[in-house]
């Protein structure tokens, strides 16, 4: 039987798919609303992507229509209208940019300042208009060019898409899937750029990577993808995000992060997280929805995990290590504060499948307001995990009675010779530490922060120096108005 | 044809068993039916029961029991010893006859027996423990609950002798499902010690024993509840215990789970006045193809209360061990203090162990707190005993029931804790034999 042009048309109309035809005009600087194959295909027509990478995109997308939102966190939040959302926008024009740190917020300069962040990297953060950063750029351009010459690629992964294609076709997806959930999926299918980093056999790349230096494509959009592969025997540390609050006018940010480790290779990935947390009620914060593994596939090797949550008024995050590699070492190290209405859901998953691997989880989780925060992670030790050991300790602190702390930790052991050990405690700041401080004359708030930051030392002390300093001052902060 | 668990009961007005039903049982199965029917038997995709399976009863075609069978001669087999006890025993959760010379103010009886004669003396109590809605089994366990023991001791009374309940499932013919109903109220200022004993009879075809058992401690009461659940090689255990502990009262429970196939027990206490507290402690050893399951979930609805949960494993070959513990402090439950505790050993290859130990925590002023270990026998220890001249197995046994033993240790001393030791050393014996054998 023969479908007829009204067949053909209804069903067009009802999926929808088609609707735009499949010329959509590539010149223009942003999408329109909503998604479809289209959008997928504009996306990948505008960073002139190879079929390969298309064709993952398009296979993410259509696995993404038959997927579920996930709902087994402890959040809640009113339902996301996919369709009501802008999926590509070109960068701004320096034109829209404001032209000095007067036209910035005040408030927002508050906060750089009780951070002690310098005047340069606030006119860069607040986003002023770049010949006022020109200085940040050159020194970016400099360290690019000397990374380059060891050997080390550090780029958009849209520029490794074309420079090094071989390599991202061969990472990207390998730890995380583009079927793997419902957010990392939606993002396989429209990512925007992010970072992709190559660390060459036997090099320590000498300097701290961050996002700081990458100033040119710093809207990255809320669809990132990063991927960092560290080849045998190399070491690369990188640091992600910022102390600074980052507005952002995207309320819905699903992150994707692979980081795959070769024999001896070590990978240590921080992270500060302080997207805009809504107001005092929650109202227009960054819904925050990142997939985060690792893969240690080589012998000996290592991934360390290191993240400060402060930020969004929906953190939904489980940086996770697979631990492939014999003697392979998966490290995660979170501080998560919560405050005023926002929700968190995160902790980390440990796959032991070598023998003799180890892994380390500390979290320390801090509930004020009327917030919500919950520790979930996974510690599962496959048969073969001959003599593999966890630690696990997760620690949550509530400031006041109008907030909620949770630990939902799974250990599934399979083999007889691994050891897991796993501890949760639950209590507020003691008033015992607090009428000592506030006997020395230290007032309450700052007594508090003190005490805060005693109680995430474990976690502050592995993050590199300049960030470590900045993460101790946000935790103060990200607690003003929690107390009195 | 028999009826597959799916599809029981066929038809709302074959749920009611009893002829002259009250109102408020009626409504009770019609309840239980409809959650029942919305969300079937549960699988591993319901968050709840994620690491155990219901899958193989799908296999086997089970009869609902009619309650007609008498005790055979099983021989007493698997149970406690316990000679001074009060003892009442029950087959496929029906009693046969009650003990006698029972303190004044302690009643024992039948469930059906009380349903007819007496049916206001259960309204208060009888399913008002647990929220239907999220338990399925329990959901189906109203629905069809035929008969159970029911124990009331009147305030300021208390039980001289501790209550042996006997339950034994017998299947000659044909697998059978069964759904026991217990109630057991404390009134003011009481204090009773109830003791089970779960085991099957020799020969019986496959069991599923899906038990509730609904416990009201009334204020100042102390109730110390103590059970071993030993049944058969192809036993189906399902037991929800709810608990309401009142103000100032204590609920102390012990279990020992060694036999059965598949074995859950899901424990739900609600600490309801101010002053109540509860511990539960517990120990099970699991081999071959056994499953155990201990699901656990205390709620501190008030403030000033106080739980410890302390549960020990013991996985052998071929054996999947599983805790799920959470521990709730509800808003304003200010001063609660929960503690928690689960410990795995891990003694052979393809044995399991899945632990989810969960806080959820709405109040600031706490002290709450879990732990869990898994891990196999220290070499270190094992080759001190054996530079002793002990034996390898001797020494693991030892070993074993030195890890054991700060649980069992919350059993009462003397015939109590002799009777719970008896049975794990019984059990310790069998797996001699085993490794003998191979």
């Amino acid at each position: 039987m023969v479908a007829t042009q009204e067949t053909v048309e209804r069903i067009a109309e009802a999926t929808g798919r088609y609707k735009y035809g499949f010329i959509t005009d590539i010149d223009s600087d942003k999408a329109p609303k909503g998604l479809n194959e289209d959008i997928v295909r504009f996306i990948s027509a505008k960073k002139d992507e190879p079929d390969w990478l298309l064709e993952w995109r398009l296979k993410a997308y259509r696995h993404w229509l038959t997927m579920r939102e996930p709902s087994w966190a402890k959040l809640g939040y009113p339902p996301i209208d996919y369709q009501d959302a802008y999926y590509y926008a070109a960068p701004k024009s320096p034109e829209d940019a404001p032209k000095s740190l007067d036209e910035v917020d005040p408030e927002l300069l508050r906060t750089y300042e009780k951070l002690g962040i310098p005047l340069r990297e606030q006119e860069m953060l607040a986003g002023v208009a770049v010949d006022a950063v020109f200085d940040s750029v050159s020194v970016a351009t400099t360290y690019k060019k000397k990374l380059e010459d060891m050997g080390v690629i550090f780029c958009p992964i849209s520029e490794a898409v074309q420079r090094y294609p071989e390599l991202v076709q061969r990472y990207l997806g390998s730890v995380v899937p583009y079927s793997d959930n419902f957010f990392a999926t939606l993002n396989s299918a429209v990512f925007t750029d992010g970072s992709f980093v190559y660390v060459p056999k036997g090099l320590r790349c000498p300097m701290e990577l961050s996002t700081y230096f990458r100033i040119n494509e710093r809207n990255t959009g809320q669809f990132e993808r990063t991927l960092i592969i560290a080849d045998e025997g190399s070491y690369v540390s990188y640091l992600e995000g910022c102390t600074a609050p980052q507005r952002d006018e995207n309320q819905l940010h699903a992150a994707v992060v692979e980081l795959v480790t070769m024999d001896d290779a070590e990978i240590k990935y921080s992270t500060v997280q302080n997207w805009y947390p809504g107001d005092e009620n929650g109202k227009g914060g960054i819904y925050n929805f990142v997939t985060k593994r690792g893969a240690c596939r080589g012998r000996d090797s290592k991934i360390m995990w290191t993240q400060v949550e402060t930020g969004s008024a929906i953190t939904w995050k489980y940086p996770s290590c697979i631990l492939q590699g014999d003697n392979s070492v998966g490290e995660f190290y979170s501080v998560a504060i919560t405050n005023n209405a926002q929700q968190a859901d995160t902790g980390t998953k440990m796959i032991h499948i070598g023998k003799n691997t180890r892994s380390r989880v500390i979290s320390k989780g801090i509930a004020a307001g009327r917030a919500d925060q919950t520790y979930r992670g996974l510690v599962r030790m496959m048969p073969k995990a001959e003599g593999a050991r966890n630690y696990t300790q997760c620690d949550s602190l509530l400031i006041g009675d109008r907030c909620g702390a949770h630990t939902v930790p799974y250990i599934e052991t399979r083999n007889p010779t691994a050891q897991v050990e796993h501890e949760a405690t639950t209590s507020r700041i003691s008033d015992d530490q607090l009428f000592y401080c506030l006997q020395r004359g230290i007032p309450q708030e700052d007594a508090v922060t003190l005490i805060v930051n005693g109680f995430c030392k474990e976690v502050l002390q592995t993050l590199p120096m300049e960030f470590a300093v900045e993460a101790q001052k946000l935790v103060g902060v990200s607690l003003e108005g929690s107390v009195g | 044809m028999t009826e597959t668990l799916d599809l029981i009961p066929l038809a709302p007005d074959e749920v009611t068993l009893g002829v002259n039903e009250p109102a408020w049982l009626a409504d009770l199965r019609r309840a239980g039916l409809s959650v029942y029917r919305g969300q079937g038997l549960p699988t591993v995709r319901v968050e709840a029961w994620k690491y155990t399976s219901l899958a193989g009863l799908r296999k086997i075609d089970h009869v609902r029991d009619d309650g007609t069978l008498g005790l055979s001669d099983w021989g007493g087999r698997g149970a406690l010893d316990l000679p001074d006890a009060h003892t009442v025993t029950l087959v496929n959760g029906r009693p046969v006859g009650v003990p006698d010379a029972l303190p004044v103010g302690v009643r024992v009886a039948s469930l059906a027996h009380l349903l007819e004669t007496e049916p206001d003396l259960l309204t208060p109590y009888l399913g008002r423990g647990a929220d239907l809605s999220d338990t399925p089994m329990g959901a189906l366990n109203a629905a069809l609950m035929a008969d159970g023991l029911v124990v009331l001791v009147a305030p300021g009374v208390a039980l001289d002798r501790p209550l042996h309940m006997i339950s034994v499932t017998e299947a000659p013919d044909h697998a059978r499902h069964i759904h026991p109903r217990h109630l057991v109220v404390l009134g003011a200022g009481a204090d009773a010690t109830l003791v089970e004993s779960r085991v099957t009879a020799p020969g019986a075809a496959p069991t599923l024993t899906n038990m509730v058992t609904d416990m009201v401690v009334g204020e100042r009461a102390r109730l110390r509840h103590l059970s071993l659940a030993n049944g058969g090689a192809e036993a189906v255990d399902l037991g929800l215990t709810t608990v309401t502990v009142g103000a100032e009262a204590a609920y102390d429970a012990f279990t020992l789970t060694l036999g059965g196939r598949l074995v859950r027990h899901e424990g739900c206490v609600r600490l309801a006045g101010a002053g109540a507290e509860t511990r539960l402690r517990g120990a099970y050893g699991v081999r071959e193809a056994q499953h155990v399951d201990t699901t656990l979930r205390v709620d501190h609805a008030v403030a000033d209360t106080t739980s410890d949960q302390v549960f020990k494993g013991v996985v052998d070959a071929g054996g999947r061990g599983v805790f799920q513990g959470k521990t709730l402090v509800r808003r304003d439950a200010q001063r609660s203090d929960g503690g928690q505790l689960h410990k795995a050993l891990v003694l052979s290859r393809d044995a399991e162990v899945y632990t989810k130990p969960e806080l959820e925590i709405y109040a600031d002023d706490v002290k709450c707190g879990h732990g869990a270990t898994v891990g196999e026998l220290d070499a270190d220890q094992l080759f001190y005993l054996m530079a002793r001249g002990i034996t390898e197995a001797d020494a693991r046994a030892l070993l074993v029931e030195a890890f054991l033993d700060d649980v069992v240790e919350a059993v009462p001393e003397g015939a109590l804790r002799d009777a719970f030791l008896d049975a794990v050393r019984a059990w310790q014996a069998r797996r001699h034999a085993v490794t003998w054998q191979a």
